[in-house]
């Protein structure tokens, strides 16, 4: 047996449902109730805490600027007075190897990169920029992707001719390869539309660039799901009572893929952030002196022999985010359509 | 191992004709703001460069010790004057202004335009930084249409003499407005500066001696412009196997292998 959908919200067979809850209440119960999802949302609680707390460690426990250069500086390591960036004594005596991890809060607890900057401090500056990128991000994926497959497979016709065609075209384009060309072109030159001026080290920049790529692969479902909504026999009914469209399209079309569009945010956020990674290691995402996960991997490239520590920690810190991201991404979308679960669909 | 210093030099050319840098306060401001021992340090360590201020370097025909741009002005560079960089900023007037630092995109490049970025900020700019592809940037740099304000630039020499640095690099006859191919990256054309070049030029036929003299001079009447912020001389490294004998290196050529033997 099929459950009923109610609001979006999906109530699976043979599921006890309390007196008078309503279906997003009985989401929430859901959700609650699973485990794993929730230790992942402490996960992410604590990741996103804690790089809001990155001026509070920067500046009152650390007392360093993580954008500013630090090559002659120094810093204490067991009582003694050491350099920053000490130059090599070994070999050749070439180069300078950045002091790695003190566990010391106080002085470089993760080492410092090439410039001599605190790592665990431009870490947690760089997780805001992170999070910051892949939630905007999503945010514009979801919401655009919403309204133009709303729009494509409600009114159909001409208007989803020209949507659907503008959403191939994009997805034409392998993402990474359309996010490199529109990077590159907008950074070299300041990006302006109307009254929108976007200099060319701009977090929006990264933003809009990724926000829009990933439009087509969740404006795509959004879309076949209207147009098996709009043949429902409730929206029907709603047009033949005389409902206005924009009524019928905000009660009974919205409020039904609303539940699909959450479902993916988090799962967007995770590929987004996945994407500003990627971008900023390539040089065409986050620009210095600002840091994100992707531009301190960058940093770290030239260290993985000697400081593996600056590439390592901004790594681990996408994959146990991205991991969190997805296995709660799983239990909101299991919480909201419990179906596809008892159907063992994922 | 053999290390050799290499008539040569890495520099931060400013465009005299854009703001800030069209101030020479400002100009002379990132000269003592500039650490010196950082730029080596991140070009590979004392081994690999030493700190200069100057444009010839040193072991170059015309080349005379001379440092303004120091905690201890004289002849050698010890440590940046970041009191009187910020002073000097104030007294310019250009405080607060946007300030684009464009480098190749190779890895010390970029380096060296983060570090610059960095102490651009200290001293009150507001400072970003454009990597550009090493295929494009040495053109893209040129052409005063990119508006460049300030780059990470290295110049090697192409024959021994002083004319090859601050004749190419600072002459007025170097600057070609719009075009790719304008090797005087700061846009400087001074004309006293210019005719004293051209009188060195003509004296270097007659008497090379008294033309390295005069070139002495407007190495340090450049120098005293500030077109340019120097980093450091670079050093060239050769490593060779111990079998390997009469070893002779050539500032020009480099090392002459066909001099060499092997046991």
């Amino acid at each position: 047996m099929s459950g009923v959908a109610t609001d979006g919200v999906v109530v699976a067979a043979g599921e006890h449902v309390p007196a008078g809850a309503s279906p997003w209440a009985l989401a929430r119960r859901r959700l609650r109730r699973n485990k794993i999802a929730m230790v992942m949302a402490g996960v992410l609680v604590i990741v996103v805490v804690a790089c809001l707390a990155a001026p509070l460690y920067a500046h009152h426990i650390a007392h360093t600027n993580p954008f500013q250069s630090n090559l002659d500086g120094t810093t204490i390591v067991n009582g003694k007075i050491v350099s920053v960036v000490p130059p090599s004594t070994t070999g050749l005596g070439l180069g300078s190897v950045p002091i790695g991890p003190t566990w010391d809060p106080q002085h470089y607890l993760l080492g410092a990169d090439d410039q001599g900057r605190d790592v665990a401090a431009r870490l947690l500056y760089g997780g805001r920029n992170s999070l910051l990128i892949g939630t905007a991000a999503a945010l514009i994926t979801c919401f655009f992707a919403t309204m133009i497959g709303i729009l494509a497979g409600y009114f159909g016709g001409p208007l989803d001719g020209v949507l659907s065609r503008l959403l191939d075209v994009v997805w034409a384009f392998p993402v990474y390869l359309l996010a490199i060309s529109l990077s590159t072109v907008l950074l070299t030159r300041s990006f302006s539309l109307g009254p929108l001026k976007l200099q060319s080290g701009s977090l929006l920049l990264p933003i809009l660039i990724i926000g829009v790529v990933y439009i087509p692969y969740v404006a795509r479902p959004i879309r076949g799901e209207v147009l098996s909504l709009r043949r429902r026999e409730f929206v029907e009914a709603a047009e033949g009572l005389g409902a206005s469209t924009w009524r019928v399209l905000w009660s009974d079309i919205l409020r039904n893929v609303v539940t699909t569009a959450i479902v993916f945010f988090p799962l967007m956020l995770a590929i987004d952030m996945l994407t500003e990674a990627a971008l900023s290691f390539l040089s065409i995402g986050v620009q210095p002196p600002d840091a994100s996960w992707g531009t301190i991997i960058l940093d770290g490239q030239g260290l993985l022999y000697t400081r593996p520590t600056v590439a390592l920690a901004p790594g681990i810190a996408i994959a146990v985010t991205v991991l969190a991201l997805n296995v709660l991404g799983d239990g909101v979308r299991d919480a909201l359509d419990p179906r596809a679960k008892l159907r063992g669909v994922d | 191992m053999h290390v050799t210093p290499l008539t040569a030099f890495w520099y931060l050319p400013m465009n005299v004709n854009l703001p800030p840098f069209n101030n020479l306060k400002a100009r002379l401001a990132v000269n003592y703001a500039i650490d010196r021992n950082a730029a080596v340090k991140i070009f590979g360590g004392p081994n690999l460069a030493s700190p200069s201020c100057q444009v010839l370097p040193p072991g170059f025909p015309g080349h005379k010790d001379y440092c303004p741009y120091t905690k201890n002005p004289g002849t050698k560079w010890s440590a940046p004057d970041l009191a009187k960089a910020k002073q000097l900023v104030k007294e310019s007037g250009t405080k607060g202004q946007k300030v684009t630092v464009y480098s190749s995109d190779d890895d010390v490049n970029k380096a060296m335009a983060v570090y610059t970025q960095s102490v651009l900020n200290s001293i009150g700019y507001k400072a970003s930084i454009k990597p550009i592809s090493v295929n494009i940037f040495f053109t893209y740099v040129q052409n005063t249409k990119n508006k460049v304000q300030i780059n990470v630039q290295q110049w090697y020499q192409d024959y021994p003499a002083a004319s090859d640095f601050l004749y190419i690099l600072f002459g007025c006859e170097s600057f070609h407005p719009g075009s790719d191919s304008s090797i005087n990256f700061s846009g400087f054309c001074n004309k006293p500066i210019n005719a004293q070049m051209h009188k060195a030029l003509t004296l270097s036929i007659t008497n090379p001696s008294a033309a390295n003299s005069l070139w002495a001079k407007i190495d340090k009447q450049v120098t005293d412009q500030a077109p340019m912020a120097t980093l450091f001389s670079p050093k060239h490294l050769d490593f060779v196997s111990k079998r390997v004998g009469n070893f002779v290196f050539s500032k020009q050529f480099y090392w002459l292998v066909d001099q060499t033997w092997v046991q």
